[in-house]
């Protein structure tokens, strides 16, 4: 049973993402199930998939400034989750290829702490390695 | 302690129409009636014909052989001249019977067929037809009503028939208002 001791990077493009505290990937995968006028479940049809995930990054780094830069102007990014240390994680990265941004909270300002900032971006082409 | 979670229910019987089996028919609806005519300046009533008996059947077509019912529904509803030209003697004898949990009904044709693929269903197809009663012989008439009547009584198919209620399709004499 191996123990969590790894650490895993964000990049957008080529540049690190950080500090960032929460990623939350959702491949979104929906069939519908199938009634007959003569009995239940008895099959289901497959509905189109999509892939979104959310990021909240501590506004500190430059990285937030060009994400919300790319929340503007509607453009296409890449993003990579990937190992910096050690061999833990179950996948090797997690690729999300012609990422847009759908939601930006550019800097959530709190009493405590460094304002926070939350995208929620969707990907038409995800791989997994 | 073993149980399944889904409720039992029946088995998913097919909706028959013709040779080709429909198993997930969304809905099927069947219209029929009679028609009377009011006749103008009299308190009478005229009770002309049987109204044509139409039934509208909405289905999905799903899984890897749903081109060839697709293909298999087209020949039925005779969509090219060739086909009618080939079928036509048989055409004359019978038509395409529908059998279903809610009715028999022999000589059906279908008069309208439409198939939609859409975003929403990856791998299926919508289909919607409509079949239209097309009288041919009154042995063909009498053995579709005996079916019907079966159905209802909740009797299997192939026992003997029940009592044969028989429905005048003529018109009859006008009824008093």
């Amino acid at each position: 049973m191996p123990d969590w001791n790894t650490r895993l990077e964000i990049r957008l493009g080529s540049t690190v993402i950080a500090p960032i505290s929460q990623f939350t990937p959702t491949f979104n995968a929906p069939h519908t199930v199938i009634h007959s006028i003569e009995a239940d479940n008895v099959g289901f049809v497959r509905q189109p998939q999509t892939f979104t995930f959310t990021m909240t990054v501590q506004a500190i780094g430059t990285a937030v400034a060009d994400l919300t830069e790319l929340a503007l102007q509607g453009q296409e990014f890449e993003i990579t989750v990937a190992e910096k240390q050690g061999t833990d994680w179950a996948f090797k990265a997690l690729k999300f290829g012609r990422c847009v941004i759908t939601s930006a909270n550019p800097s959530n300002v709190v009493i405590d702490g460094a304002p926070t900032a939350s995208f929620n971006c969707m990907s038409l082409r995800p791989r997994i390695d | 302690m073993d149980r399944a979670l889904a409720p039992v229910r029946q088995p998913n019987q097919p909706v028959l129409i013709g040779p080709v089996a429909l198993l997930y028919v969304q809905s099927l609806s069947l219209a029929e009636g009679y028609q009377i005519e009011r006749i103008a300046g009299s308190r009478f009533a005229q009770a002309l014909a049987p109204t044509t008996k139409t039934i509208a059947i909405e289905a999905l077509l799903i899984g890897p052989d749903r081109l060839r019912l697709k293909k298999e529904l087209e020949a039925l509803a005779l969509v090219s001249r060739v086909l009618v030209a080939a079928t036509a003697p048989a055409l004359a004898a019978a038509g395409i019977p529908v059998v279903c949990g809610l009715t028999v009904s022999l000589d059906m044709q279908i008069t309208e067929l439409k198939f939609a693929q859409s975003v929403q269903k990856r791998d299926a197809l919508d289909v919607s037809l409509s079949l239209r009663y097309v009288p041919r012989s009154t042995l063909t008439t009498v053995l579709g009503e005996v079916a019907d009547l079966a159905l209802a009584a909740g009797t299997p198919l192939s026992t003997a028939p029940r009592v044969l209620s028989s429905v005048p399709r003529v018109p009859t004499v006008p009824l008093p208002l």
